[in-house]
């Protein structure tokens, strides 16, 4: 009888709260999609039990995945990335994650369990009849009450440099020559770019017509003010060296997946009784 | 001045699409420069380019070279770039009205009737 009371109490005292995180994610433009980690969902609910001044409370949390939750989190995503696609990324725990209640003095491990959309936890703490009133009052105060914090994993497409070539801006003033006109750069252009694309080494084309493409772009400015009467003129405006300070170079970036550590943390400071 | 300036500071960042001249056939010993166009004839001045030079009207003087070299670059599997150049400006020149300051205008000059 006494136990009946006390679960007709807990359906009436029961208080919940929730705290969300964004998803993180990563974009790969080449094949427009966003590779995605939702983040789970915690929720902890506070049960009055009144069994006795030892099992007065109950503090329920669980650390899960929540689809309408996760669903959201990927729509504001993709809101920014219109014509993308969401791609989930398989998520595992990395290590223990770490529970901390302030007013309870306690900071504990939990051990995460797999499941199908990544790590969960699911817990519980009875409370005493002065914890099960602290509790309360951080609620109502609006305090930090909880806080959980880990890791997880996941392989991740990033896309990032696999070929970086440079080439000292000294190059600019061999293609110029004396004194340059654009008739007499673009006639030797060819020949100048053979001899110095053939002293490096290129693994893929892209990287060497991005040398050339950062070459073109960065090396020659007019030389003075364009007065242009005819195709002829044109031909014979001076051009200079550019003075950009660097050396020029070709990269080749390609998507690779890379296993990423992915924190979580959260931390429940709301109130809400349902 | 501020013209002045302007034009001074393009950043023919360019502009000089000399894209792909760095695998163009080599000069060799027996191409008159400009005395040759026979050899280049072969390759006359298309609708295409002739569309894109009309639509460059109002561009940029950077933007002009980037369209004459990429006719040179589109004739140079075929021809030496000494060869090309001057025939491009003659065919040009003859086709086309064009002055430039900070920007071009160009025109293409009514051609007589046969």
């Amino acid at each position: 009888m006494k136990k009946l009371f006390s679960f007709v109490l807990a359906l009436v005292s029961l208080v919940s709260v929730s705290a969300k995180a964004d998803a993180k994610f990563w974009v790969d433009d080449t094949e427009k999609i966003v590779a995605l980690v939702a983040n789970p969902t915690l929720n902890i609910g506070v049960v009055k039990l009144e069994v006795d001044d030892n099992y007065y409370g109950r503090l329920d949390f669980s650390l899960n995945y929540v689809y309408s939750d996760m669903n959201q989190q990927a729509q504001n995503i993709l809101k920014n990335y219109s014509g993308y696609r969401a791609q989930r990324v398989v998520v595992e725990r990395l290590g223990l994650y770490r529970l901390q209640i302030p007013i309870l003095g306690l900071s504990r491990n939990v051990d995460p369990k797999p499941g199908a959309d990544g790590p969960y936890v699911e817990d519980a703490i009875y409370l005493t009849k002065a914890q099960y009133k602290d509790v309360q009052n951080e609620l109502a105060a609006g305090r930090p009450l909880v806080q959980i914090a880990g890791t997880m994993v996941g392989t991740v497409p990033i896309t990032k440099p696999v070929e970086h070539v440079e080439i000292g801006n000294s190059i600019c003033g061999s293609l110029l020559g004396d004194q340059a006109t654009v008739s007499s750069t673009i006639a030797r252009f060819g020949q100048v770019m053979t001899d110095a694309l053939s002293q490096l080494d290129f693994r893929y084309d892209s990287t060497k017509q991005a040398l050339v493409n950062d070459i073109k772009a960065n090396c020659f400015q007019l030389a003075s003010a364009p007065r242009v009467n005819s195709f002829a003129d044109l031909l014979n405006l001076p051009l200079r060296v550019k003075q950009i300070g660097r050396p020029l170079y070709g990269e080749t970036s390609k998507k690779v997946y890379e296993r990423q550590e992915i924190p979580l943390t959260y931390e429940i400071n709301q109130n809400g009784v349902r | 001045m501020s013209k002045r300036m302007a034009s001074t500071l393009y950043p023919l960042a360019l502009v000089i699409s000399l894209v792909g001249l760095s695998s163009c056939k080599p000069e060799t010993s027996n191409n008159n420069s400009g005395s040759n166009s026979g050899e280049v004839e072969s390759m006359p001045i298309s609708a295409s380019e002739i569309a894109t030079l009309k639509a460059a009207d109002g561009q940029g003087t950077e933007s002009i070279i980037g369209i004459f070299t990429s006719m040179v670059e589109a004739r140079v599997q075929q021809n030496s770039v000494s060869a090309i150049v001057p025939y491009l400006q003659k065919e040009l020149d003859a086709r086309f009205e064009i002055k430039c300051a900070a920007n071009c205008e160009i025109k293409e000059r009514e051609m007589p009737h046969e």
